[in-house]
């Protein structure tokens, strides 16, 4: 079976299973020789259409902070309801195509729980699809562009607080390692005939993913002579840590505790954060590759040292709040 | 093989009668043409006009005065002689109002911020406005909130009369804010009992806030026929207060959000003598600063009617097309009635939508069968529908007679109130059923 067929045969089982009309508006022979004219083509107006034939590739996206960018709670606290005008341009856009890769996006006022989907990423100002590569013969027909490999991608809001800058100034563009090598992990993806493709997870994990924060530094806690050693190396972000929103804090925390087992209180040795545009201090936010370590004295009388390191989504909060993430906690003994 | 395939398909396409796009598009009238999209740079002479402000003086006079407004005005910093001596040598000199501006954007102390506020009202100042404006925006006491619009008002602009109502709700400020309101309705020719309610108080401002931004100008300005009058000429504006706006419009090119979103805010509450200047950036070959202009004129509505010769032509442009429709119906642009009709069946829901949205805020009872049309289309997607009968429920006829004739004032008014208050409480009910079903 050349690769044309196979497709076909899985766009022609997937009209079978659902049998509904507007599938049909799809050119129904693919072109073998790899051609397609304009008007043949099928335009795209909604994640719903995708969904039909590509519900894994939804399933990561559904749930995920880019679909739920419009509904999130969080945002509509700060946007006043999106009254303020100027937050949909990212959280509820136009197809960024339309207003070109890199550009900063304009903002549409059509389908509120679709937020950043298949639509915005993968669909041209003709209601077409692009993908990495020319797949004429499939139902949607993906066209290659290069970009949607690239940073640029993203970049049209995601460097409102310079993420893809931070990504530039640091030594993964020379390793080729893009976004997407981190934040789109390779998954494999069934087709219709039974065989696997490479495909790209769409769950964008970031900031609420656990597993993502614990990735991003590498924690030491030693002790040098009367001095507690605390360190922090950006070893897993492409960019700084914590990186976009300034509500976003990393910060290490230590508490001593004496021989006869008294606790001190927990003090802070370090935060990292840039600063809300009103509020005073530098930006200390740790760029990739790079290296923190904060010394403290450490009292007479000690017999251990805890240190903990924490993130967290909003910058006074306590502890117990769920908006706190433990990501490491070390002990060291003194004596 | 795959000639069987195809002529399955052909069968089965057959069957279910062809594509909706399609349809619609074979038995649409023939659509007039638009008329050409003229748009230019409008940031390069924003930002001339934003340089042109003429100078104030320089940072170390504005702090003598600014002592000297302390020294007159904060309670108990001065003996009762030389705080009065302040306060006249402050108000005999021809440039304080610019620390005014200062103090009423700067101090800590909210009593000389609304003090500054009351005596910036009295100045007469013009090219207050902006700033009075944003300061509406970030004002956190209340009793300097309600000074602030009522400074507005005395300057001319009722662009914060919702605010100075909500103040009078207030347990902390509703003294003052009452107070202010009495004086504000009866500059405005407002008639009121010898004793107001709060009640009364709030409602007459909600009212005169509403005729404000419906017109953009306060009572006495309104024409005989009930209209407002023409917004003046960028030229013909004051050219501080011309500067001013015109370096908020230049924040619409930029990333950051606030001096966005402040721009829109002064924009919208500002009326009629901002108008011209933000038309520009409707007509700016910028896409950014088009859309946020666009954005202005549909917050005003009515107001920027004068908008609409400038915003039909954008309605097949690709990136600001659909919000401009938006524009279109919100300012009651009649000449776009046609061509919103003929969009209701175009290939793109964002227009389709925005063309339904557009009718609805039009008025236009002619528009119902076409509106029907495609709420009742059940291959339309939820996004149009959803426009489309709320379309059809803000053309209401029903509605919008009985509120004609309590405007007109031709049918036993308290009657009309009842029934519309029926109507309305009756909408009321099913929507919180309706959440309530969820
Ligand atoms: C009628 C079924 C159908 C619909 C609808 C559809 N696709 Fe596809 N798509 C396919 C098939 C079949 C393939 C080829 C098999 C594969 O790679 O999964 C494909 C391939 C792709 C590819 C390329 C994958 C690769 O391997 O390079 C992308 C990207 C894509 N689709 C995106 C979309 C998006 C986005 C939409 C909605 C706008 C969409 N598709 C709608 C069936 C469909
Ligand atoms: C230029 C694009 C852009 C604009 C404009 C924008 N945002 Fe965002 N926003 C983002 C991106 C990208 C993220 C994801 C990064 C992150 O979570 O820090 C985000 C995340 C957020 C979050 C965090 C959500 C969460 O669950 O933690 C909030 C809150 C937020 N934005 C509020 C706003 C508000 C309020 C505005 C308008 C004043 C706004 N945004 C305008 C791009 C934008
Ligand atoms: C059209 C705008 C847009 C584009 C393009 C875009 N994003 Fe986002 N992204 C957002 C917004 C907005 C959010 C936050 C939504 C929210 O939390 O409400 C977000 C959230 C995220 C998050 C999750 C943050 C968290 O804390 O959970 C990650 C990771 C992310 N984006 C990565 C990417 C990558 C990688 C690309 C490029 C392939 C990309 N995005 C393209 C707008 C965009
Ligand atoms: C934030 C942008 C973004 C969103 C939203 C998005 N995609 Fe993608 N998608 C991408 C990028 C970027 C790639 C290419 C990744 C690569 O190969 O580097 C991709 C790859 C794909 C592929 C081929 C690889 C694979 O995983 O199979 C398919 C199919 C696809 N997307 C479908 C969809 C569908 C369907 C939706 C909506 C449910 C969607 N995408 C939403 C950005 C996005
Ligand atoms: C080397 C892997 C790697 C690369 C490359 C990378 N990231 Fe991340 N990213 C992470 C890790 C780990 C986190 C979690 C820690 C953090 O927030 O910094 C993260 C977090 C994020 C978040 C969530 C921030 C928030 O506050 O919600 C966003 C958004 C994001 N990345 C976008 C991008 C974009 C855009 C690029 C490309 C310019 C990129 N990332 C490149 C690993 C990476």
């Amino acid at each position: 079976m050349s690769t044309g067929t196979r497709i076909f045969s899985a766009a022609l089982f997937v009209f079978a299973v659902i049998g509904v009309g507007r599938f049909l508006l799809v050119e129904p022979e693919p072109a073998v020789s790899g051609e397609r004219t304009e008007q043949t083509a099928r335009r795209f107006q909604s994640a719903q259409e995708c969904r039909a034939c590509h519900q894994d590739v939804w399933d990561e996206w559904y749930g995920s902070h880019h679909q739920i960018a419009y509904l999130n709670t969080e945002v509509r606290a700060l946007s006043d309801d999106f009254r303020n005008k100027e937050c949909q341009a990212c959280h509820l856009p136009q197809p960024i195509e339309v207003t070109g890769f890199g550009q900063r996006t304009l903002p549409r006022k059509t389908r509120p729980d679709e937020g950043v989907g298949c639509i915005e990423c993968h669909v041209d100002g003709e209601g077409r699809v692009m993908g990495t590569r020319d797949l004429p013969g499939a139902p949607c027909a993906p066209r290659a562009r290069d970009e949607m490999a690239d940073v640029v991608h993203c970049e049209s809001c995601h460097n409102q607080h310079w993420t893809t800058d931070q990504w530039r100034a640091s030594s993964y563009p020379e390793k080729g390692i893009g976004c997407n090598d981190c934040h789109m992990p390779e998954v494999a993806r069934q087709l219709a005939d039974g065989t696997t493709r490479k495909g790209r997870g769409h769950g964008y994990a970031g900031a609420h993913d656990t597993a993502m924060l614990k990735k991003a530094g590498t924690f030491t806690v030693t002790r040098d002579g009367a001095e507690l050693v605390l360190a922090l190396e950006n070893t897993g972000a492409g960019h700084n840590f914590p990186t976009e929103e300034r509500h976003r804090v990393v910060d290490i925390d230590y508490r001593f505790i004496a021989a006869d087992g008294t606790e001190g209180a927990w003090e802070r040795a370090y935060r990292f954060r840039q600063p809300y545009r009103d509020e005073p201090g530098e930006n200390t936010q740790l760029p990739a590759g790079e290296r923190h370590e904060s010394r403290v004295a450490i009292p007479d009388g000690t017999a251990r040292a805890e240190a903990r390191l924490w993130y967290r989504l909003k910058p006074y909060i306590s502890d117990d709040d769920p908006a706190s993430t433990l990501l490491e906690e070390r002990e060291v003994v003194i004596e | 093989m795959i000639a069987r395939r195809r002529s399955a398909l052909t069968l089965i396409l057959a069957l279910i009668g062809c594509a909706p796009e399609r349809v619609r598009q074979a038995t649409e009238p023939a659509v007039p043409a638009l008329p050409p999209v003229e748009l230019s740079p409008a940031m390069p002479g924003l930002e001339e006009l934003a340089a042109s402000a003429p100078a104030g003086p320089g940072e170390e006079r504005i702090a003598e005065l600014r002592d000297l407004f302390e020294t007159g005005y904060r309670a108990g910093y001065a003996q009762p002689r030389s705080a009065a001596m302040a306060q006249r040598a402050f108000a005999e000199a021809d440039d304080s109002v610019w620390a005014l501006e200062d103090v009423l954007v700067n101090h800590e102390d909210p009593a000389l911020r609304a003090q500054a506020a009351f005596l910036l009202g009295q100045s007469g100042r013009k090219a207050a406005l902006p700033i009075l404006m944003k300061r509406v925006k970030y004002e956190a006491d209340p009793i300097a909130q309600s000074w602030v619009a009522g400074a507005l008002a005395a300057l001319g602009c009722h662009g914060a009369l919702d605010q100075l109502a909500t103040m009078m709700g207030r347990e902390d400020s509703a003294q003052v804010a009452g107070s202010i309101a009495i004086d504000v309705l009866r500059a405005a020719g407002v008639e009121l009992g010898e004793t107001p309610s709060y009640q009364e108080l709030q409602d007459r401002c909600v009212e005169l806030f509403g005729a404000w931004k419906r017109l953009g100008v306060v009572p006495g300005e309104v024409q005989a026929d009930g209209s407002a009058p023409a917004a003046p000429a960028v030229e013909d504006l004051d050219p501080l207060l011309r500067a001013r706006l015109a370096a908020h419009l230049v924040a619409l090119a930029h990333q950051p959000l606030r001096p966005v979103d402040d721009c829109r805010f002064i924009f919208q509450r500002v009326g009629l003598v901002g108008l011209r200047l933000a038309e520009r950036c409707v007509r700016a070959s910028e896409p950014h600063p088009r859309n946020h202009g666009l954005e202005i004129m549909l917050g005003l509505g009515r107001s920027a009617a004068v908008v609409g010769d400038a915003v039909l032509p954008l309605f097949d442009d690709e990136l600001t097309g659909s919000v401009s429709m938006r524009v279109a119906g919100a300012v009651g642009y009649a000449p776009a009635l046609p061509h919103l009709s003929a969009r209701l069946g175009s290939e793109h829901v964002e227009i389709r939508a925005a063309a339904a949205a557009a009718l609805g805020l039009m008025g236009d009872p002619e528009a119902l069968p076409a509106l029907a049309a495609r709420l009742s289309d059940p291959n339309e997607v939820v996004d149009v529908r959803v426009e489309a009968a709320a379309a059809i429920a803000r053309i209401d006829v029903g509605r919008a007679f009985l509120l004609e004739r309590a405007q007109v004032g031709d049918y036993h008014e308290p009657t009309l109130l009842e029934l519309l208050d029926g109507v309305d409480r009756e909408r009321a009910a099913a929507r919180s059923a309706a959440l309530r079903g969820r």
